[in-house]
């Protein structure tokens, strides 16, 4: 062992290298892609060149007599969503592991906008096109023209590096460091005010929607630490993160297009505050420890802390606004968690586990309570005086469940749940619910398995103040027989199965069911009601050695209905219901044409959602009225063909389709100005300046060939 | 099962006698490395039997031509095994860590075996010896530590082909980024102490404490969000302006129905005026516009 020593500290390279096996295999070659229509939604998540690509790379090096590994994985590699990813280490001692990863994510490309963008979060527009359209924002359609194309994409970023250290058997520490950054623009309309008068006219304030390509440019750091001792019987753990965000931008400020000069009423620009910075710290211990009857208990403690202290923005950017002082110039937001839980297992018997467990988590929010007189809406007006709340919340939940084994085909668990909410300036103060239900799982005969359950809750919330958790304001502007659906008393049904059999040998069949019923019946507004129903169907068959084929079928719905108004004494007062469906279909196959030569491989899959939302009212002088259904359609196709030209090379041809296809009216109608229907008929006030961004970015077709070899080495 | 059965331990040798293949594909593997060459603890130095249980039992039995059905533990579907047997067996040593919450978990209680999802016996390219490999086509990315969950979750496949998404079938996430399939303290296998701090993880921007909280926001994330997959922006359950209605009806423009055409309706809707949905940090914020 000494020489051994010896030549590993006098060249540690060297001596990793002899005897190192090294494995790997590279796949790179052409893609030709076509893409029409627009690309948006094609390059969401995923950069597609139609251009050479090198797809893969993987080297495994491997030093037998050391114990010592090193393997290395490119994907995509000089593309936006490259990864790269390095795994070292010594068998049973060490691993260190190294990842670098970008994730586009392409919002939209059909974006124009009359801002240009400066430092620090501003949005500017041209010099006198603010007077301009302030006095006469008619011309705002002849003016559109000159909007510029800005893209709306946002990439993350992120390195990566974990160490797992076993210094001697039965001890574990773990380090690990990330880093992210969130890099692009993404959309954000505002609210405006501006006080527009034409000849003849009184001053008339109105609204406008200015909506802006906002910055992003976001630096996460988290950094964790763990040590473990564990032997067969028990086991300590602790655990520290740490999570540090940075946004490099404080604030988005831009040009109101339709107010030239600070007036009460409206201000000549607005300013809003991104996301600001915050640090989040949580240490946990975990520890378990076998106990007698083969049971074990199992416990964690965990307490946290969320931390936020930027300093505020002005009340308002409109000069013309009075406003005192702030009560203070930062929040000091303050956030502490505290977790614990316990759970205990036991096999007192072969046929019989018991399971108990609690589970108590708590959200204390210690931020200051802050009383703002001076409240700005929109940065036109004082609004009255505001209290900001520091919400909170504590949640206890406690339960068990017995599984029964009195065949070894069969197995029988019920399981109960209570758990009790306690919440701080909300509408509900204490809630209770209790969960209750059976499931089985059978095999009555060899190929086929049997699972169903059911579970019935029923929540049920001390008492409903409509009235609480308002910062201000009167109690008339609040619903008093509104219930918000996460607080309110709900009967909560569900039942699952499913049927997995194989017919024959190698052909598998697989059913399941799912169905969710939430009433929420003493709810005389807000959500009355929300169904969920969902099953599919699977068959996968291997009809020969050198066949598979498989295909799936599913088929989800969902169904609300809902009730909105402003009470007794309102005006509004209807109904709404929405019911989405989505079937997705896939079907495929895998075969070897030629042994050892020609395997082909193809898949496809069509997925098609539509959304309905329907409204009634029979309150006079409500027009309640259905939207358009929103569909969306995705196809995607795809046929390989692998041909292993030798040992170590095969040559890949392949070819694929997709299809996105949707209609939404809710993004069709948008582009850059929009007069809106809320104003008179004919009217362009109010005007609204938006970006035009559709969201899904539209309808494409995209073909993309394949011609790639793989080197195996 | 092979103690129950007064078996003994016979040592690794005794094993390779007609198994030499396995244990050769076995040694390939991290765990092979450990338990058949450089063993730290008595445990691991059993190699084979580590696992399997003691082999005396068996090996007589081969000697003897019977049948060594429940002789030792063998893994296979076929075997008739019961799944927290061939689980106690691989808990010897794993039940700590990301695997401490393993017992009375969702996936235990129904019966799940460790080699539902692991490979051991073979080496298997992916991290944490997954049975599925990764595997791409020009347009998707099939992660393994996806594919094996949704294999028994063909909901949560049929979720993933939604227009609004999380990058899963891109292959940039995986279903191990939310959960932990081993169990956990937090509902659903979630991998943070709440759903919350789950998500914090990749969106920490939302987490705020902010000077004006948005209630439900700071409860649970899934009030508003299919974290798998929606046919409406955003991840959205409920398109807006409906999603917001459920809870807001202060005044007349939060309650009335509106025309599609108008400017509360379409593009972002009530987000149009309000962006700031998850909190904001303006003096001026209170209604989540500053």
């Amino acid at each position: 062992r000494a020489p051994v020593q010896a030549q590993e500290a006098a060249d540690p390279l060297g001596a990793f290298l002899e005897g190192t096996a090294v494995h790997g295999a590279i796949d790179a070659g052409a893609q030709p892609t076509s893409v029409d229509g627009r690309r948006g939604k094609f390059a969401e998540y995923r950069d597609i060149p139609d251009n050479a690509v090198l797809n893969e790379v993987r080297i495994r090096g491997e030093n037998e007599a050391r114990d010592y590994f090193v393997e290395f994985r490119a994907e995509d590699a000089i593309q936006d969503d490259q990864r790269y990813f390095l795994r070292m280490g010594k068998y049973g001692r060490y691993v260190l592991e190294v990842e670098w990863d970008q994730v586009p994510h392409l919002l939209s490309t059909t974006a124009r906008t009359l801002f240009s963008e400066r430092g620090g979060g501003e949005r500017v527009l041209a010099e006198g096109l603010q007077e301009l359209l302030a006095s006469n924002p008619a011309q705002l359609p002849a003016l559109i023209g000159a909007a510029r194309g800005v893209g709306l994409s946002i990439r993350q970023d992120t390195g990566r590096s974990r160490l797992r250290y076993t210094p001697v058997p039965g001890w574990e520490v773990g380090l690990a460091y990330a880093v992210e950054r969130d890099r692009g623009r993404r959309p954000l309309a505002t609210a405006n005010f501006a006080s527009l008068t034409e000849p003849g006219d009184a001053p008339n304030p109105f609204l406008s929607i200015v909506e802006l390509p906002s910055p992003v440019d976001f630096v996460t750091h988290t950094v964790e630490f763990s040590v473990e001792r564990h032997t067969r019987d028990w086991f300590l753990r602790v655990d520290q993160v740490s999570s540090i965000f940075e946004n490099q931008e404080e604030s988005l400020s831009w040009d109101n297009p339709f107010q030239a000069a600070d007036a009460l009423g409206g201000g000549s620009r607005g300013r809003l505050q991104l996301e600001p910075d915050n640090r989040a710290h949580t240490v946990s211990i975990a520890g378990g420890a076998a106990l007698p009857l083969r049971s074990r208990l199992t416990g964690t403690f965990a307490y946290g802390w969320m931390l936020q202290d930027n300093s505020f923005q002005p009340a308002t950017a409109n000069a013309a606004v009075p406003v005192a002082p702030l009560p203070r110039n930062s929040p000091d937001g303050d956030i502490q968690t505290l977790l614990a839980s316990v759970l205990l297992t036991s096999r007192p018997l072969d046929r019989v586990t018991v399971t108990g467990r609690y589970r108590f988590y708590d959200l204390d929010n210690n931020t200051p309570s802050l009383i703002l007189g001076d409240y700005v809406v929109a940065d036109a007006v004082r609004g009255v005086l505001r209290r900001s709340l520091p919400y909170a919340y504590s949640r206890h939940t406690a339960g068990g469940d017995v599984v029964l084994r009195p065949l070894s085909a069969a197995s029988l668990k019920v399981g109960y749940q209570w758990e009790r909410w306690h919440r701080e300036h909300r509408e509900v103060r204490n809630s209770e619910e209790h969960r209750v239900g059976p499931s089985v799982d059978l095999t009555p005969v060899r190929g086929l398995l049997l699972r169903a359950g059911y579970t019935h809750s029923s929540r049920d919330p001390k008492d409903y103040d409509a009235f609480a958790g308002r910062q201000s304001g009167s109690p008339a502007l609040y619903n008093p027989l509104l219930r918000k659906f996460d607080e309110a008393k709900r009967v909560r049904d569900q039942v699952s199965a499913t049927a997995s059999v194989t017919a024959i040998p190698l052909v598998d069949v697989t059913g399941s069911f799912g169905f969710a019923t939430d009433d929420f019946a003493r709810s005389a507004f807000g959500l009355l009601k929300d169904d969920s129903l969902s099953y599919s169907l699977g068959v996968t068959a291997a009809p020969m050695e050198r066949l598979a084929l498989y295909a799936d079928v599913t088929r989800e719905d969902h169904r609300f209905a809902q009730r909105v108004g402003l009470g007794p004494a309102g005006k509004a007062d209807f109904r709404g219901r929405g019911h989405d469906t989505i079937d997705t279909y896939s079907a495929g196959a895998r075969g070897t044409v030629i042994p050892g030569k020609l395997d082909v491989d193809l898949d496809y899959s069509f997925s098609f959602g539509i959304g309905r939302l329907r409204a009634g009212s029979t309150t006079a002088g409500v027009e309640a009225t259905d939207y358009p259904n929103v569909d969306t359609k995705l196809h995607q196709l795809s046929a390989v063909g692998t041909w292993k030209l030798t040992q170590r090379v095969a040559l890949r041809l392949g070819y694929a389709f997709e299809h996105f296809e949707t209609n939404d009216f809710a993004s069709e109608i948008v582009e850059p100005f929009v007069a809106s229907s809320d104003g008179p008929k004919d009217s362009v006030r109010p005007p609204s300046l938006y970006l035009g961004a559709r969201t899904p970015d539209g309808d494409y077709d995209a073909h993309i060939g394949t011609v790639a070899f793989r080197y195996q080495f | 099962r092979a103690e129950s059965n007064g078996a003994t331990y016979v040592g690794t040798d005794e094993c390779l006698t007609c198994h030499q293949q396995q244990a050769e594909e076995f040694a390939a593997t991290a765990m092979g490395k450990v338990l058949m060459k450089s063993p730290r603890t008595d445990a691991e130095r059993r190699g084979c039997e580590a696992c399997h249980g003691p082999g005396s039992r068996h090996v007589e039995a081969v000697q003897a031509g019977e049948d060594v059905a429940g002789t030792l533990l063998a893994f296979r579907p076929d075997a008739g095994e019961p799944a927290f047997e061939q689980n106690a067996a691989c808990l010897q040593c794993h039940e700590q860590g990301g695997q401490a919450y393993w017992r009375g978990s969702a996936h235990e209680t129904r019966g799940l075996a460790c080699v539902s999802c692991h490979s051991v016996m073979a080496r298997s390219p992916e991290r944490g010896q997954l049975a599925k490999s990764d595997s791409r086509t020009a347009l998707t990315a099939r992660r393994a530590a996806s594919e094996i969950c949704l294999g028994c979750h063909p909901n949560e496949r049929a979720q993933l082909q939604r227009p609004s998404h999380h990058p899963i079938r891109e292959g940039k996430l995986t279903c191990a980024n939310c959960h932990n399939p081993h169990g956990t303290v937090t509902e659903a296998l979630l991998k943070g102490f709440s759903v919350n701090e789950t998500c914090y993880q990749c969106h920490a921007e939302k987490r705020g404490p902010f000077l004006w909280e948005h209630p439900p926001v700071r409860e649970s994330c899934l009030n508003c969000h299919d974290a798998h997959g929606s046919i409406n922006e955003w991840l959205l359950k409920v398109k807006q302006p409906r999603l917001c209605q459920l809870c807001h009806m202060e005044s007349t423009h939060a309650a009335s129905p509106f025309d599609a055409r108008s400017r509360f309706v379409f593009n972002r809707s009530c987000a149009n005026c309000h962006p700031l949905v998850h909190g904001s940090n303006h003096p001026s914020g209170v209604r989540l516009q500053r």
